[in-house]
């Protein structure tokens, strides 16, 4: 039978460090999925996942154990990945590029019949990750969290270390910053 | 409002879109071996920087609450601080006194 989580961790304390590697991989694929949602390129991603975990061993003593070790793992990955968007954050505001043939047909066809544009093209998919490379790191992280993700605000903030009131402000300041990059990327004359 | 009814599409498209799991090929033994790397911590160190972060911030609160204290300016109305020196505070009211000259120490005497 598996051993919890917390038995795993009072054996890590109690000196078996090696038992990390069971952590490694109970977490793994949910942090890899995590940091690709706000790495740039796939090679960030391990880097990513390396910096969580690397925290979480460092911090493993913190862990008193009055949320499951899932939730607090998790809040590290979110606050890492933030850090990872803040430290990219110069490289944020590059020239918008000319839309592609395949991006401006996907555009015509949801200005003309919105309920009808696929929301399973590779156009529509590149329209979304240009557009969220010009967000601000807070405002990407918001949107990922709470549209994207789903996650109710209280538990963002719990992810976020942010207050309740501030993770609203936030959130609508983020969909008025994505209007204006969409703006800016020339996509209202489509509609 | 056309461009709130795109941006809902796109995040919409976003939720849409598979994001892999997948994980490199022998990640954890390069995690193990980053872990192993690391340097051992010293609970001293995390002392000297909570002490240094402590002394930073008192510095920073005492000069801006220096700053605020030498801008105000001064009150005319604020009353006179009391004198420290009884002995001189006895000395200057017998002096408003009329007639009474307060005696000269024996160094200014003639």
């Amino acid at each position: 039978m598996e051993s919890s989580d917390a038995e795993v961790i009072a054996a890590i304390r109690a000196g078996d460090a090696a038992l990390f590697g069971e952590l490694v991989r109970r977490y793994q694929s949910r942090l890899f999925a995590t940091a690709r949602r706000y790495a740039r390129r796939e090679v960030e991603v391990e880097d990513i996942v390396q910096q969580i975990l690397i925290r979480v061993f460092q911090n493993l003593d913190s862990w008193r154990g009055d949320a499951p070790f899932e939730h607090w793992i998790m809040r590290i990955a979110v606050r890492v990945c933030y850090d990872a968007l803040r430290a990219h954050q110069r490289n944020r505001e590059q020239p918008i590029t000319e839309l592609s043939t395949e991006e401006s047909d996907w555009l015509e066809n949801h200005a003309t019949i919105p309920e009808n544009s696929s929301i399973d093209s590779d156009a529509a998919r590149s329209l979304v990750t240009r557009a969220f490379e010009q967000l601000a790191p807070a405002s990407r992280l918001i949107l990922t969290l709470l549209e994207i993700e789903d996650r109710p605000v209280k538990e963002i903030a719990e992810l976020t270390g942010w207050s309740v009131p501030l993770v609203k402000v936030r959130a609508f300041r983020a969909r008025a910053e994505m209007r204006r990059v969409l703006s800016r990327m020339g996509l209202e004359k489509y509609l | 409002m056309k461009l709130e009814g795109l941006r809902q599409k796109l995040i919409q498209v976003a939720r849409h879109q598979p994001v892999s799991d997948c994980v490199p090929y022998a990640f954890e033994q390069r995690v193990l071996h980053a872990l192993r790397a690391l340097p051992p911590r010293d609970p001293a160190l995390a002392w000297v920087a909570g002490l240094w972060r402590a002394a930073l911030c008192s510095l920073a609160i005492a000069t801006v609450a220096g700053g605020i204290h030498l801008t105000q300016p001064d009150d005319p109305t604020a009353p006179v601080e009391a004198v420290a020196d009884s002995d001189l505070l006895e000395v200057a009211t017998l002096g408003d006194l009329p007639g009474f000259e307060a005696p000269l120490p024996d160094t200014l005497r003639p």
